[in-house]
């Protein structure tokens, strides 16, 4: 079964995200993504892409952040590459259950929502470089093209 | 994104988002919707069901909303959004602060209640 790979470099913009939905769609698209697979891999990308780029750049500066997107025969993987400060987005505690609106607190939704909607996830630093790994199961019914 | 408003019986105002709440999204309709947040209107129904996607950018201006309202001693609630979207609504457990609903009747009546 063959293995589709899509690799997009963005720079560490949030104005770029905007085209993020533009080039996921088109992936999708290609490699004959499921609905909801396809909408769980656009919010884990950008909520993890959301994440580097707010926080990995204290220095500011333009870099690149690299995506890439690949179709195994049973699981999608997803994985979100960047050159920013080490950062392990898994280490964020997971948000506390409030009951009233006046407590919500906003930090950390983006990594709970990843956690929720992927199968595994995994960090790495190597050469100063953070990498998010991320992996859903496809659907048993859906044929592998 | 797009936002638009409808007055329903009961002082209830139904607001229609249609399109994505991303960051884009979510910007486009930011100064409308915080105004509306607001505004003197009792009681907000946000209807979710032309909504098709939803990131934490989105959840965060559910929230800022909802926490202007009921400051303000007024009510908030989401009804019908589609199941990927339900699903972000619920691992962000919004619903314990932002009641969802997925049926309008029922979203109404609770709303002419509270």
């Amino acid at each position: 079964m063959a293995v589709s790979r899509r690799r997009l470099v963005r720079r560490n913009d949030l104005a770029e995200l905007s085209r993020l939905s533009g080039w996921l769609e088109t992936a999708a698209r290609e490699l004959h993504l499921p609905r909801d697979t396809a909408f769980a891999a656009e919010l884990c990308l950008a909520e993890a892409v959301t994440n580097v780029i707010s926080y990995g750049y204290p220095d500011g500066g333009t870099h690149e952040v690299v995506l890439s997107l690949t179709r195994e025969p049973d699981r999608l993987v997803l994985a979100v590459e960047d050159d920013g400060i080490a950062f392990n987005p898994l280490g964020v505690a997971a948000p506390v259950p409030v009951s009233r609106i006046e407590e919500v607190a906003i930090g950390g939704l983006g990594i709970h929502l990843i956690r929720r909607f992927m199968d595994d996830v995994r960090y790495e630093r190597e050469d100063n470089r953070n990498r998010l790994a991320m992996a859903v199961w496809l659907p048993a019914t859906e044929p592998a093209p | 994104m797009q936002l638009d408003t409808i007055t329903l019986d009961g002082g209830i105002t139904r607001v229609n988002l249609t399109g994505r709440m991303d960051i884009p999204g979510t910007a486009a309709i930011e100064i409308k919707f915080s105004a509306l947040a607001s505004g003197p209107q009792p009681r907000l129904l946000v209807d979710l069901s032309q909504v098709s996607f939803l990131a934490s950018i989105g959840l965060r201006a559910l929230f800022a909303n909802a926490r202007t309202i009921k400051q303000r001693g007024r009510r908030m609630a989401l009804v019908n959004p589609e199941p990927m979207v339900a699903k972000v609504l619920e691992t962000s457990a919004v619903e314990t602060l932002i009641p969802v609903f997925q049926d309008l009747d029922a979203a109404c009546e609770a709303l002419r209640h509270s």
